[in-house]
């Protein structure tokens, strides 16, 4: 049986991976060589609560995490592209949606970016999806 | 007609009342240092030379950081996190004031270490940050 952080990295994976016009993206702790000039997002899953959601014996339990999309895109080109790739994410993932993949739902708290920075040779924005499922 | 004054009582009960409340700022302040010192209460970031969980400053309104401590020259396990949290407690005793309670508009968490940015974000896009705000943003004040 599948825990439930594969379940959750599955359904927000999967939407990801649906939203079009999605340039590359380099999976968590897969190999990846960005190629210079080049876009690509980098998702991860920052697990932030596990806790139970009543009292009482074998509760229902909590879990609410961080789905975190870094957008990279190339440097000296101007924010755009970033601000784009940004805009797509978080309305794939904006807030009350349900993201469901078999049997798991994942809904979301919130969608929201912060500022870009030069990273390297590209140009990055953090896009931070917060969600949480009760199991 | 009965009439009973209680304008004493009354001052008392409100002076009660605001040191109750500054007291409970306070325990809230304290859950959000101690979050911040170990993300979560799980240190989900390893400690190094602890230049940076001795960064952090709580300041109101429209105060900045109070200490930056850069981690070069120092070794391994210099500064622990304990010392960080101490620090935070130090800030909130001088913010969660009855004195404080109508002045305050805004309590900032602050780092100002040289690396906080790569802390939070990673360095170069290889590798990752510690989201150590992110995280705190999503967890909220507890």
């Amino acid at each position: 049986m599948a825990s439930i952080y594969d379940n959750i990295r599955a359904a927000l994976e999967v939407k990801l991976s649906g939203i079009s016009g999605l340039p590359e993206v380099a999976w968590e702790n897969l190999t990846y060589s960005p190629t210079t000039g080049t876009s690509f997002v980098k998702p991860r899953l920052v697990p932030t609560v596990r806790e139970p959601a009543v009292r009482g014996l074998n509760p229902q339990i909590y879990y609410q995490g961080i789905f975190r999309v870094d957008c990279f895109v190339p440097e000296g080109l101007g924010p755009a592209a970033a601000d784009d790739l940004a805009d797509k994410i978080i309305d794939a993932f904006e807030a009350t949606t349900d993201v469901t993949n078999g049997s798991t739902n994942v809904s979301i708290r919130y969608a929201e970016r912060e500022q870009g920075m030069p990273d390297g040779s590209f140009f990055m924005v953090p896009v931070n999806i917060s969600w949480y499922i009760y199991s | 007609m009965f009439k009973t004054v209680f304008t004493s009582s009354y001052d008392k009960k409100m002076d009660m009342l605001e040191e109750r409340l500054a007291e409970e700022i306070g325990n809230k302040l304290d859950n959000l240092a101690a979050d911040a010192t170990t993300v979560s209460g799980r240190s989900t970031y390893p400690l190094d030379t602890g230049a940076y969980v001795n960064s952090f400053s709580m300041t109101k309104n429209s105060e900045g950081a109070k200490r930056s401590v850069s981690s070069e020259g120092l070794s391994t396990g210099s500064l622990s996190q304990r010392q960080g949290y101490e620090k935070l407690k130090s800030d909130i005793a001088n913010i969660a004031t009855v004195q404080n309670l109508r002045s305050i508009q805004q309590i900032n968490l602050i780092n100002a270490a040289p690396h906080a940015l790569d802390v939070e974000r990673g360095e170069n896009w290889q590798s990752p940050g510690y989201m150590v705000f992110a995280t705190l943003r999503d967890i909220g004040i507890r």
